[in-house]
């Protein structure tokens, strides 16, 4: 049952196991850092391991679309963000106390804790049979065919929210 | 066994013509500037210049590294090789011929545009790490013109996906099979009448992408010296300048695939890989003739042209496009 | 250990971890755009979440696929109105400090 290392089946686990690796590390960057530009970094590495794991769960349209939107475009926005808005990251000694690692620490990982365990205890229905096969094909069809209003209002919402963000960065430059 | 054996030549294969072509392209450039300029380009190191390029790399490599004191490390170090990685590994994506190709993916091309998105990350690691105030600022130059030409680019690549059903690369060149007449960048009547404007745009947009000829901002001019590159010496910069000629290879490569036909030959007889290098390098020579011809535009007049001018055009171009194949 | 990519609990668990990640995040880092990054980290762990039930034990695969789609669209457009905020914020109150922001206090 256990697949042999060197066999395209371990190597695949193998890169699993670097993936989930990578994932977790990057999570880790992106909290535990104290400068911007790195917790930023630390979330691109989050979404290319997570990217990873979408392929590996048999989607590989939704993989490279989390590296098209997530790494490409949300990373550099606020990496933008950062640069414009605290550029001297030396202020890393804040004038209020933060909450601080050990007591937000053992939250996250009680939270964390508690999801894993229902998630494991949970009685999952069986697997039903599968009425198309999940490729990109069946996922524009049914895009277009049972969810096409949902795509509409996605795309009103991310017109508005496209205004929205212009109107909110204007305004500021009218005065100069 | 021999699956294995197939991954090895793949892999030696690619690496060879990575090298061969990231050192020798910028032969080709220099000598093509200097011909453009009515001068002579190397010619002192071997016979026409040929032995330039390795003399270069020498060079290159023997610079000590000097790392900047108020530099950010890790992100110094990492921007180089961020910048290089997506650039080989498209590699594995594109058909060089009827059945080369290292791997089959059913979403190439989508493939090709996600692995190009993280060039920017490393252009503003790069920018920020150097922890140079000119450098952060062409590093988010170079990241918004990036940005602002990328969609135009996914805009007509989907027009030409829709013309032909699939994401797949080596599809996309087997439905333009049988003579020149059939490639896309030709107005017919079951494709579109636009296509034209489509590799228009797209040539337009790849130039920009890889921040070459008149769109390079981030690394002639910008401030001072070299923008973004400016505190990276030696291999450093070399890295940089190989990742900037990889992702060129890929820019034409993909132009070739999409619009010109991949490895189909003009006249439908002798398909093969030789006649995908003559068109993509044919599509280099242009964007070393461009570069050379041209000035360089402003930042204002380079983000006009995409948000104002090119977008528009796709969009319209997009919808034309699906109303012809609606109708005809 | 090699066989873990085949089951349903390692890919909840990672979820759950990434959660995890991200309410320890939102607590710890006192800027507003750290606590974007955080929110981010939240959004994605759910996102894991419903990939692996899509695949797993959904009779339609498309579902799961359309609504992470969704999430990301939806992530971004937040990610783009909150940096907008932040923005402005910083040129009024020269500080993305969530502490400093005390306008509306008492």
């Amino acid at each position: 049952m256990n697949p042999s290392l060197f066999s395209p089946e371990g190597l695949a686990e193998v890169i699993f196991l670097i993936l989930i690796g990578t994932t977790i590390l990057g999570a880790s960057i992106a909290t535990l850092s104290k400068r911007l530009i790195r917790s930023v970094i630390g979330l691109a590495i989050c979404f290319l391991g997570v990217g990873g794991l979408y392929y590996f769960l048999n989607s590989p349209f939704v993989a490279m679309m989390q590296l098209l939107i997530y790494v490409g475009a949300v990373c550099i926005t606020m990496t933008f963000a950062i640069m414009l808005a605290e550029p001297d990251d030396e202020k890393a000694s804040r004038k209020y106390k933060s909450v601080s690692t050990w007591a937000a620490a053992p939250l996250g990982g009680l939270i964390a804790y508690g999801l894993s365990r229902l998630a494991i205890q949970g009685q999952w229905l069986a697997p039903a049979e599968k009425i198309n096969s999940g490729s990109v094909k069946d996922l524009g069809m049914s895009l277009l065919n049972e969810y096409s209003m949902v795509f509409e209002l996605i795309s009103i919402v991310l017109l508005v929210s496209i205004i929205g963000s212009l109107a909110l960065a204007r305004v500021g430059r009218r005065k100069q | 066994m021999d699956e294995l054996i197939r991954l090895l030549s793949y892999f030696v294969g690619i690496a060879a013509f990575l090298g061969f072509n990231l050192a020798y392209l910028g032969w080709v450039e220099r000598k093509g500037a200097g011909h453009i300029q009515r001068r002579n380009g190397p010619k002192e190191v071997g016979p026409y210049g040929l032995i330039q390029p390795l003399a270069d790399g020498l060079k290159l490599m023997s610079k000590q590294l000097i790392v900047p004191a108020a530099a950010d490390k890790p992100l110094y170090m990492a921007a180089p090789i961020l910048a290089m990685v997506p650039a080989v590994l498209l590699f594995v994506a594109i058909p060089f011929g009827e059945g080369i190709v290292p791997r089959q993916f059913d979403f190439g091309l989508l493939m090709i545009f996600a692995f190009a998105a993280f060039a920017g990350l490393a252009v503003l690691m790069a920018g920020w790490g150097s922890g140079n105030k000119y450098s952060l600022i062409a590093g988010t130059r170079v990241v918004s013109q990036n940005i602002a030409f990328e969609i135009p680019m996914l805009i007509t690549a989907i027009t030409v996906v829709m013309i032909t059903g699939t994401m797949d690369l080596s599809e996309i060149v087997r439905h333009q099979a049988g003579g020149f007449w059939h490639w896309n960048i030709f107005p017919r009547f079951d494709s579109s009448l636009l296509m034209p404007v489509s590799f228009l745009i797209f040539y337009i947009c790849s130039m920009a992408e890889t921040n070459r000829a008149p769109f390079d901002l981030g690394e002639a001019e910008s401030e001072l010296v070299a923008g973004y590159l400016t505190e990276y010496g030696g291999m450093g910069f070399g890295i940089f300048m190989m990742a900037e000629y990889a992702n060129i290879v890929i820019g034409c490569s993909l132009t070739t695939i999409l619009f010109l036909g991949g490895w189909q030959c003009p006249f439908g007889i002798l398909p093969g890989p030789h006649w995908f290098f003559i068109k993509m390098y044919f599509l280099i020579w242009c964007f070393v003739w461009m570069r050379w011809t041209f000035p360089r535009v402003t930042l204002w007049g380079l983000l006009n042209l995409s948000w104002k001018y090119l977008i528009p055009f796709s969009l319209v171009n997009l919808l034309l496009t699906a109303l012809f194949i609606k109708v005809f | 250990m090699l066989t873990i990519s085949a089951h349903l609990n390692t890919y909840l668990i990672i979820g759950a971890i990434l959660f995890g990640f991200g309410i320890f995040g939102l607590l710890h880092r006192p800027s507003l755009i750290g606590m974007l990054i955080s929110v981010e980290l939240i959004l994605s762990g759910a996102s894991v979440n419903f990939m692996a039930f899509n695949h797993f034990l959904a009779p339609d695969p498309t579902v799961g696929q359309i609504f992470t789609l969704f999430i990301m669209g939806i992530a971004a457009a937040e990610a783009a109105i909150a940096l907008s905020i932040v923005i402005a914020v910083y040129r009024n109150y020269q500080s993305i400090d969530a502490d400093d922001l005390t306008d509306l206090k008492g």
